[in-house]
């Protein structure tokens, strides 16, 4: 029994070797060239896992039971004068393709956070805050406050960017 | 919020030229790309480990157990191995390039 159960473990061992070893990396660059112009994420032909030879100088190890912090998303931000700049200046077919290069993780790069100002940012057109009142009234229980400024341009987009995006989420600070 | 990082820069990351109409991604927008297209919500950062001067590297382990690694290479294009467990590849690394590469989880003594 034994003589025939060692041969099947080493072919075992051996498939299971082959296996793993085949584990293929998917990799895509971005460079440019001499003239600056940027070639984006093209696709590598894809490579094997070889053994580790544990002798390059160059080599950066990866260790899958060290674990830090977890990621939310990574994204943008709309605010106030990007917000205008999309909605005013460009025609309804720029800006379809610009939301869809920024969001849609298809067709675009699948932006899935905003990070929106309240009130006004350095990037904005002029300054405001959503409870600006005459010098003579105070209003610190905020009766007046009012998200307004930003109906025209920054919540329709970011609005946009929800239904293009399902894993979307926002944020928002002052 | 508290953990977790965004990639959040305050610069135009498409161009639109107002004359031709034409839609250019910067270097800002693959940048980003090479992030928001393989690291998923829910990822962790792993560790990876290295001496590169010039190589800046981050590895994530997504939810569904894939991995996910982008290296930063300024200056003179540079060949690089990375290694996991028994296991390495090696790739050529353009001058001033990103790159991503994703793995599957099978590679051995990986749960």
């Amino acid at each position: 029994m034994r003589r025939i159960l060692l041969p099947i473990l080493c072919a075992l061992g051996i498939f299971v070797m082959h296996e793993t070893s085949a584990a293929q990396v998917q990799a895509w660059i971005t460079s440019s060239d001499e003239a600056g112009v940027i070639t984006g994420q093209e696709q590598q032909p894809k490579l094997a896992f070889g053994p580790n030879a544990k002798d390059s100088v160059t080599t950066i190890e990866v260790n899958g039971n060290k674990i830090y912090q977890r990621m939310e998303g990574g994204g943008a931000a709309f605010t106030d004068a990007a917000a205008w700049l999309i909605t005013e200046k460009l025609s309804a077919a720029q800006r379809e393709k610009v939301m869809q290069r920024m969001f849609d993780p298809v067709v675009g790069i699948g932006l899935s956070f905003l990070r929106n100002p309240i009130g006004s940012s350095d990037l904005t057109r002029e300054w405001y805050t959503d409870d600006d009142n005459p010098a003579d009234r105070s209003d610190a229980s905020l009766p007046h406050f009012s998200i307004e400024h930003d109906l025209a341009h920054v919540v329709p987009l970011t609005k946009l960017a929800r239904q293009l995006n399902p894993s979307f989420r926002l944020m928002i600070n002052a | 919020m508290g953990a977790g990082t965004m990639w959040n820069w305050r610069i135009a990351r498409l161009t639109v030229d107002s004359q031709t109409k034409q839609i250019t991604p910067n270097g800002q927008y693959w940048a980003l790309a090479h992030y928001s297209r393989s690291v998923r919500r829910g990822a962790r950062r792993i560790q990876s480990q290295g001496t590169l001067p010039s190589i800046s590297h981050v590895a994530f382990r997504n939810p569904e157990g894939d991995y996910a690694m982008v290296l930063t290479k300024t200056g003179a294009a540079q060949t690089v191995s990375i290694a996991m467990l028994d296991w390495e590849i090696q790739i050529d690394l353009p001058a001033d390039s990103i790159a991503t590469l994703t793995w599957s989880n099978e590679i051995r003594g990986e749960k």
